[in-house]
């Protein structure tokens, strides 16, 4: 059979996974259909790009292990914050009468609010500490490089010595000897093109 | 989000999301820090999410974990693909077919290392519609791609794995 | 869930006045930067609100791999930070905001310690400052209206003590490292 003259191969490779998956107009697939039973080259093209495709289909998938599935289980427990919260919100949900529904929040209000104010300090689990911790360590760390940047950019210094106690020139000394570190002040806005996750 | 939904979810899609992570990220170490993030995130913020749209926004999530783990490696998406040492040794196995299987699985495992030279977004579509079955539909939600980008991508990115896996299958022929 | 949230804070204002022992309002440090308008609600990247127990358990954490972070931490009474892009939110109102809110500042006795004012970029950082020691730090950063960062630190901060951490934390921490942590 002769390849159609309107056909050619390096058509054929343009429009070949198309073709593969049966998404061209049944008129192109017809005239590559007709061009590839005519052409061993586009043949062997054919056969190979179905085998990389199967396999890649027979790929395996995978499981998440074990010991993966339990640290998301030990992370998922609810904080007290949580379950009072989910509490509240299924007594907010009962067709109880509104009266019992505030008596309900009255004593649990009366029950944490002593336990507030004891001095002592709460308890808190160790993942709320780490968490604290972090956070902290964070926010510090923006005030650092923020001071860092601000400083290496500003082009005027609004404070006269006039206007600064002793104090504040204290923290201005200290930036400015920053202001010489090497190190880049870190973007908080180029970042890699990511997806917005939202809350689609 | 309950106790009870958040395991149906985890139940439910965490095949998906360690299974992406393990082919992108080629390491499957690093594969399982990164779903324990996401999986954790999930619970985290799997309120905010609409039930029927929680396997898209998954995948999302750990396309967007994987690329940062790279990015946090000072290496960029592009090295994605610089992974070959650290291939599970189990994604080898697995080949369809008894004849022909030691070509088979020579040109399986050049099928990943070839994988992994491919730039994103391909790779990451390549994946999700091939190996997790996703369908465009699917991908198009979860990359936040229109439908027709999708097939595009995918046909490049299939386009590329022949182009580089041409010399292989030449040798193997001739051998 | 909203409505049962808000009430439930309404009774704990309400019956225990604890507001009052909080860093709030009434503490020279304090600045609201949650109510500066410039964030869509629930849209924010970093939402950081630590105070009183917490922060002192977090120094306690931190006292032997950093004993200068853990002596100025349980000094703080509340650390306020919140990041995020200003989307959804008129960007007109996101630039008012923001200027009202500097503009607040320079007409207290809030003194601004450095700042940079370029055209796609606005840093400022202020500090209060009470009988020789830091009350408050309030920091606003308005990166091309891309990304806002806003801080409000309250407590007995030593100067010294805060110039040599903002010399020695020079590395940011890769905010991805702390999703898990501050989602």
């Amino acid at each position: 059979m002769s390849k159609p003259v309107d056909v050619t191969c390096a058509d054929v490779l343009d429009r070949f996974e198309a073709w593969i998956d049966g998404e061209l107009e049944p008129a192109d697939a017809a005239k590559l259909d007709s061009h590839v039973a005519g052409c061993a080259a586009c043949r062997d093209e054919h056969r190979f790009a179905l085998e990389i495709r199967s396999q890649l289909q027979a790929m395996p998938v995978f499981d998440p292990p074990a010991r993966v599935v339990n640290a998301v289980h030990d992370a998922a427990t609810p904080t007290m914050g949580e379950r009072l919260n989910e509490f509240l919100n299924a007594v907010m949900r009962r067709p109880a009468p509104a009266v019992a529904a505030v008596a309900v929040i009255a004593v649990l209000v009366l029950a944490v609010v002593p336990l507030l104010r004891t001095p002592t300090t709460p308890r808190y689990s160790a993942e709320e500490v780490e968490r604290a911790t972090e956070e902290t360590k964070l926010a510090l760390a923006y005030v650092g490089g923020i001071a860092r940047h601000a400083e290496r950019q500003a082009r005027q210094k609004v404070m006269s010595e006039a206007a600064v106690s002793g104090t504040l020139r204290e923290i201005s000394r200290s930036i400015e000897w920053t202001g010489a570190a090497v190190s880049p002040a870190p973007s908080t806005t180029k970042r890699p093109k990511r997806i917005d996750e939202g809350s689609s | 989000m309950t106790r009870e939904e958040f395991d149906a979810a985890v139940a439910k899609h965490g095949r998906r999301v360690f299974t992406l992570a393990v082919y992108l990220l080629g390491d499957r170490e690093e594969a399982e820090d990164v779903t324990q993030e996401v999986l954790i995130r999930l619970w985290r913020r799997g309120h905010e999410v609409a039930s029927e749209k929680i396997g898209s926004w998954l995948v999302r999530v750990t396309r967007n974990a994987c690329v940062d783990a790279f990015r946090h490696n000072d290496s960029g998406i592009r090295a994605m693909t610089d992974s070959v040492a650290r291939w599970p040794s189990d994604l080898s196995t697995g080949m369809p077919g008894p004849e022909g299987l030691a070509n088979a699985s020579q040109l399986s495992g050049r099928i990943l290392g070839a994988l992994r030279e491919l730039s994103e977004p391909h790779r990451s579509v390549v994946i999700l519609r091939e190996i997790e079955g996703l369908s465009y539909l699917e991908i198009a939600e979860a990359l936040e791609m229109p439908l027709s980008s999708v097939r595009v991508t995918l046909h490049r990115g299939r386009r590329h794995l022949r182009e580089e896996l041409r010399g292989v299958r030449d040798h193997v022929e001739a051998c | 869930m909203r409505k049962t949230t808000v009430m439930f804070g309404v009774c704990l204002i309400a019956l225990s006045g604890l507001a009052a022992a909080q860093a709030g309002a009434g503490h020279p440090g304090y600045f609201p930067i949650e109510e500066m308008g410039v964030f869509a609600e629930g849209d924010l990247e970093v939402d950081i609100n630590l105070e009183g127990a917490m922060l002192e358990v977090a120094a306690g954490a931190m006292d032997q791999e950093s004993p200068d972070l853990a002596e100025m931490v349980s000094q703080l009474e509340r650390v306020r930070v919140q990041v995020g892009a200003p989307e959804g939110v008129d960007e007109a109102a996101v630039t008012a905001n923001f200027d009202d809110a500097v503009s607040r500042l320079e007409a207290s006795d809030w003194k601004r310690i450095v700042s940079v004012e370029e055209e796609d970029e606005q840093v400022y950082i202020y500090a209060r400052e009470i009988e020789g020691a830091i009350a408050g730090l309030t920091v606003l950063v308005n990166d091309s209206g891309e990304e806002i960062v806003v801080v409000n630190i309250v407590g007995n901060i030593d100067p010294r003590v805060l110039g040599r951490l903002i010399a020695t934390m020079d590395e940011m921490p890769d905010l991805e490292q702390f999703m898990d942590v501050v989602e």
